[in-house]
């Protein structure tokens, strides 16, 4: 039932590009307004389901409601045109499945090259109906919209006639006129009332679409003022639609909102208005209606085209489709903040310990030209001194002979090893990089750890080596006056390659207090002290969630008297990705996880769960155990303000951020003992003002999270404490 | 106008030249005074807190401690130090160590209790020694500390606690065990090779009322080889994989204990101390080299605890004294007394302790026997030192004196001096007051018909 439901929703909301409840309820209230097309529509609708899913479709790309809008608009675009009889009702039974033939096709030819189908298996079906049907002479033409009040006098009397008339004898300005009927016209209604429900159904799926539409709208509007167009021809057919999706569809859905699309759907007004014209001048050659032709081959077109430019920020898209442009947008801003350098092969650094940059990309002294993006480590004492007594000998330096790691998991694909160690001072030109070793981690990135000491490296040519495995020891070989450690990444597979900016995955950098500093994905500095994440078995052992595992926990407080009990499972998606079900309400959250990280990607579901406490408690852990570590992030907007009171912030959203909702977590000053308790913070920060919306503290022991205290924006208190599973003798317990 | 100073009188000495760079009796000796600590003029230190006065300087404390960490910390990914309090346990020092991060390991209840008000969370403490008693142990267990059981007995015992308490103690098992030196110390705790430590290991696994997390071995004191650690390292990594094969339980540490050397030279030895000690360095070379390919699987990974005690404090603690008299001895050897002697220093009796003038002295030398102030004939600082001639009243400064003499020196004819800190910004806290009659008498009680003496 509820997929019935869910997808015959979808179908109607497709048309403006949603899936928000109420704005498909009210898209299928205006169908409605001429109620025999309304059912039609909707019968159409569920006949198209229907026979995809019998036919044995994939349900996702049923559920999507593509397929179904698209017989919906024929159905509609049928009725409005003919008598709705037992005949066009055998007409449209026959071109719902026409219809659904070309939705497929159509949504998978285009599909393949990355475009979506938009209306167009709707306007090539429609074509061919009413091209056909002219030699079907049982086909009468609708009366509907020639005697509208007659009709309306049949369903609500004189009362609904008089307001009907005071609606459209109402002096609108002649463009928001011609917008409220253009949008009507979208759904094949004239009046005034349908295209004022659709103006709050687009406002309550997204403010940015409204924003966009009524821009892309006006400029249109204004283009066809300025150059004297045939402003008849908008409004005898309405088809200034194509204007107001177009908008939608480039400004606000299949791109990310910003003022780039805004001035996209300003610039494309004028070449939609030529698209007019153009296509109107064609049709008319066969007397047919031009729907929203000019739409689909705009909107076709631009994706294509901006689908090849390389750089990734200037027109960027959803990566993965909300359906709401605002939560795209925040989305984005949001994945930029956290994972604007992210890679995929996570690069670490190649040693134990914290050691110090000596020398960072672009360095004073070696790192310049081709080998720019590399850095030197050196270990040194609290006066600043890479030395012990008076550094006269190799063993003098703190870094000499210490283990050099691997950085990454790959192949050894080349080592050199026979190049002697220099005395402290001197430097070797003939063989700069002195004793090495390159790894290969994936296809183009390669490490290079250089001036290691002769005769130490442990691997040899096709070994591979594992994150963390020793490979060698630091010497003082090629050009280097002092043991220090080269590295560097490079696409090319040989020592002394030319160098790649890559950032490295995970890091603590250390303050000269102490206090430590988590990095994701950056480059370390000159001067700063490095070392990873060192693993804490009991974050680890909470934050290592398997797919498969259950937690369960009795939450309390929470107007429920009874303790009330709630389970989780982890899962994995076909795609692969992890995420954490609550198994009451299908909550859900998408979570990445690895050694030294925990961190959510997105929550979606019901939010007065303590699935979602958990996500904005848990939003960011690393794994390692550091006292008075701080980590920052940046929760999506819309994770945290819904609603009305976010509207205003919408239409502003695409151009300018004055929300940003912050997320603190606090890692205890002193240790426990089997005990971690961490604190975490999220706080909306809005123009001036502060908010904290939610404070969370975890609390781990050796069997994972052991219980969790959450205090909601309202000030409202929860308590969960895990509930453990039947317990197992082990053979080492007392009897 | 310039004040004409009276030039320091210099007896005439009588001294053989040496000639060249080295002989066989070592460097050429110079005297470079010692006039400053961390800043701080020695002589101001004695005019203001008396003589003799101990002085320790945090600056070295926490600098060499963060050696010693780095150097493991660059080796090995899990590291932890728990301070050996019997070493140097003034509150002062101890809290130095704990601030930087480590844990505190005692030998007795007088130094468990030290730990707990200086505190160190119960679960950070290591309990090691021979000599724990019953209420010790209780209270250990209370505070869930990590008992390293030294004897049957003891095993035998807790047991029985841990059944009255209805507790699960941690504890971990002290292994000696032949690492290639001499002397072996076997008499604590249970020994590897004849089987003992593993019979242990067993009684604690079958009888499943302790909670074994750890293996501790302390093979020996100044310790001059680093390998020997690395043997130690694999016996008692051997252990542990075998704890995990046989009972599927995995050990959290290793401890290794401490001994490692301080640069202090010892007597008879023919090298400096400073010339022959390992450095933190080689210590944790051959340790965690060891450890690292000991085959332990990435998160079974055990910690690595150390309880380096003489290492970290020698190099912080000063000793500033006053030369009382000189005398000519029989042979013809000039002696000099001193006002600190072996009640003080008590590590004179094994080291051949560097001992400087706190002030300009004249750049000749000549053979001399340091005595200290008690009236006893053992009271020696060194038998024979080349030493300039020094005048009653001048300060001489001992080098490495913060290990044990903190700990193991005498109440024995005169009262214990101060002892002082000096800080990072270079100002002395006094640490430890002087003691004084009424402190040594308080604890003091003469029964009444005692009390009167008719003269």
């Amino acid at each position: 039932m509820h997929f019935w439901l869910d997808s015959t929703l979808n179908a109607y909301g497709q048309i403006f590009f949603t899936r928000h409840r109420i704005a498909s309820w009210l898209i299928i209230a205006v169908t409605f307004l001429y109620w025999p097309a309304g059912l039609a529509g909707l019968l159409s609708v569920v006949l198209t389901h229907g026979i995809a899913l019998a036919l044995g479709y994939a349900r996702e790309q049923v559920l999507d409601g593509l397929w179904g809008m698209n017989g919906l608009l024929v159905t509609l675009a049928l009725a409005s045109v003919y008598e709705l009889d037992l005949t066009l009702i055998i007409v449209l039974s026959v071109s719902v499945v026409f219809t659904l033939l070309w939705s497929i096709v159509l949504t998978h030819s285009l599909g393949r090259v990355g475009l979506p189908a938009l209306s167009a298996p709707f306007i090539l079906s429609t074509w061919a109906v009413l091209l056909a049907s002219r030699q079907f002479a049982a086909l009468s033409n609708s009366e509907y919209g020639i005697f509208t009040l007659n009709e309306l006098y049949r369903i609500g009397g004189s009362h609904l006639v008089g307001w009907y008339q005071a609606l459209e004898q109402w002096a609108l300005p002649e463009w928001l006129d011609l917008w409220l009927r253009s949008l009507a016209a979208i759904v094949f209604q004239e009046n005034l009332v349908a295209g004022i429900l659709l103006t709050c159904a687009i406002w309550i799926a997204s403010r940015i679409s409204l924003l966009m539409s009524l821009s892309g709208f006006l400029a249109g509007y204004l283009f066809y003022t300025l150059v004297g167009g045939d402003m008849a021809q908008l409004q005898y057919s309405y088809i200034g639609f194509n204007f107001i999706l177009t908008a939608i569809a480039l400004g606000a859905f299949f791109f990310i909102p910003s003022w780039r699309t805004f001035l996209l759907v300003i610039v494309i007004a004028p070449v939609i208005s030529m698209a007019i014209a153009a296509t109107s001048a064609v049709c008319a050659i066969l007397y047919l209606p031009v729907y929203s032709v000019p739409f689909v081959i705009l909107v076709l077109t631009v994706l294509y085209a901006t689908w090849f430019i390389t750089h990734t920020q200037v027109l960027p898209r959803p990566a993965v489709q909300s359906y709401v442009p605002e939560h795209n947008l925040y989305n984005w801003r949001n994945y930029l903040a956290r994972f604007g350098n992210a890679v995929w092969t996570h690069i670490y650094l190649p040693f134990m310990g914290e050691w110090q940059v000596s020398q960072a990309h672009d360095g004073p002294y070696t790192h310049r030209g081709h080998w720019r993006h590399a850095w030197d480590f050196v270990v040194r004492d609290e006066q600043g001194r890479t030395f012990r007594n008076q550094g006269t000998r190799l063993e003098d330096y703190y870094c000499y002979n210490l283990p050099i790691t691997a950085p990454a998991d790959g192949y050894v694909v080349e080592v050199v090893d026979h190049v002697p160690d220099n005395e402290p001072g001197q430097v070797n030109l003939q063989q700069s990089w002195g004793n090495a070793v390159v790894i290969r981690h994936a296809e183009g990135l390669y490490s290079n750890l250089a001036h290691l000491r002769e005769g130490t490296i442990l691997v040899k040519v096709g070994d591979f080596v594992h994150k963390g495995q020793t490979i060698a020891r630091l010497g003082n070989s090629g050009r280097s006056p002092e043991p220090h450690l080269h590295f560097q990444l490079q696409a090319t597979p040989w020592v002394g390659s030319r160098t790649l900016l890559f950032p490295l995955a995970a890091y603590i950098s250390l303050q000269p207090n102490g206090q430590p500093h988590l990095h994701m994905y950056d480059y370390p500095k000159e001067g700063q002290v490095v070392g990873n994440i060192e693993p804490h078995l009991l974050l680890r052992k909470a934050f290592g969630l398997q797919p498969g595992q259950i937690l369960r926990f009795g939450l309390q407080g929470h107007d429920k008297e009874t303790p009330q009990i709630v389970e989780w499972e982890v899962r994995t998606s076909t795609a692969g990705k992890t995420y954490i079900e609550c198994l009451h309400t299908q909550s859900r959250i998408w979570f990445y996880q690895d050694e030294v990280l925990f961190y959510c990607t997105a929550f979606e579901g019901d939010k007065d769960t303590l699935l979602y406490a958990f996500y904005l408690g848990a939003y960011k852990v690393v794994l390692g155990l550091y006292a008075q570590l701080e980590i920052h992030d940046t929760i999506p907007l819309h994770q945290i303000e819904e609603g009305p009171s976010r509207w205003l912030h919408d239409l502003v959203a695409p151009f300018i951020q004055l929300s940003r909702v912050h997320f603190f977590m606090h890692y205890p000053d002193k240790q426990q003992r089997d005990q971690i308790r961490l604190h975490s913070k999220v706080i909306v920060k809005k123009w001036r003002s502060k908010k904290q919306c939610a404070d969370t503290t975890l609390v781990l022991d050796k069997q994972g999270l052991h219980a969790l205290q959450y205090t909601d924006v309202y000030g409202k208190k929860w308590e969960a404490t895990r509930i453990p599973p039947p317990v197992r003798m082990s053979k080492t317990q007392p009897t | 106008m310039s004040v004409k100073q009276k030039k320091r009188y210099e007896r005439p000495i009588l001294k053989p030249v040496t000639q060249g760079v080295t002989s066989k009796f070592g460097p050429i000796q110079t005297f470079k005074p010692i006039t400053h600590i961390d800043g701080v003029s020695v002589k101001a230190l004695i005019e203001q807190h008396g003589s003799p006065l101990f002085v320790i300087s945090e600056r070295t404390l926490r600098s060499t401690y963060r050696q010693a960490r780095t150097a493991f910390r660059t080796r090995y990914p899990k590291v932890q130090f728990a301070w050996s309090y019997k070493t140097n346990y003034l509150n002062a020092v101890c809290q130095v160590f704990h601030q930087e991060g480590a844990w505190a390991e005692v030998v007795s209840g007088f130094e468990f209790d030290k730990a707990l008000g200086n505190g160190v969370p119960g679960d950070r403490i290591l309990f090691n020694g021979p000599d724990k008693t019953e209420a010790d142990l209780r209270k250990a267990i209370e505070h869930d500390a990590v008992i390293h059981i030294d004897h049957f007995d003891e095993l035998y015992t807790l047991l029985s606690l841990a059944e009255q308490l209805d507790a699960r103690p941690r504890v971990a098992i002290r292994v000696n065990m032949d690492t290639g030196i001499y002397p072996m110390w076997d008499r604590f705790g249970f020994n590897y090779e004849n089987g003992q430590a593993w019979e242990a290991i067993t009684k604690i696994m079958v009888h499943s009322r302790l909670d074994l997390v750890g293996l501790h071995c302390h093979i020996g004191t100044y310790m001059l080889s680093a390998q020997a650690y690395g043997v130690a390292a694999s016996k008692l990594a051997n252990l542990a994989k075998n704890i995990r094969k046989e009972y599927d339980h995995v050990i959290t540490y290793i401890d290794l204990g401490g001994g490692f050397a301080s640069r202090n030279t010892l007597k008879g030895s023919y090298y400096a101390g400073s010339d022959i000690v390992p450095s933190f360095d080689d210590y944790a070379e051959a340790i965690c080299t060891t450890l690292l390919q000991a085959g332990f699987s990435k998160e079974a990974l055990p910690l690595l605890v150390l309880e380096t005690g003489r290492a970290l404090v020698d190099d912080a603690g000063w000793l500033l004294g006053t030369v009382i008299a000189n005398k000519r001895l029989s042979d013809g050897r000039r002696a000099t007394i001193l006002d600190f002697g072996v009640n003080l220093l008590f590590t004179s009796f094994w080291y051949a302790h560097t001992i400087s003038p706190a002030q300009e002295v004249s750049q000749h030398s000549e053979e001399a026997v340091l005595y200290g102030p008690l009236c006893m004939n053992i009271d020696v600082i060194r038998e024979s030192i080349t030493f300039p001639p020094m005048q009653k009243g001048e300060h001489v400064v001992v080098h490495r004196v913060g290990a044990y003499n903190m700990t193991q020196w005498m109440q024995f004819i005169t009262l214990r001096p101060r002892v002082v800190m000096i800080d990072l910004e270079g100002k002395a806290h006094v640490i430890r007051q002087a003691e004084t009659l009424d402190y040594i008498q308080s604890v003091e009680q003469v029964p009444e018909h005692l009390k009167k003496v008719k003269w």
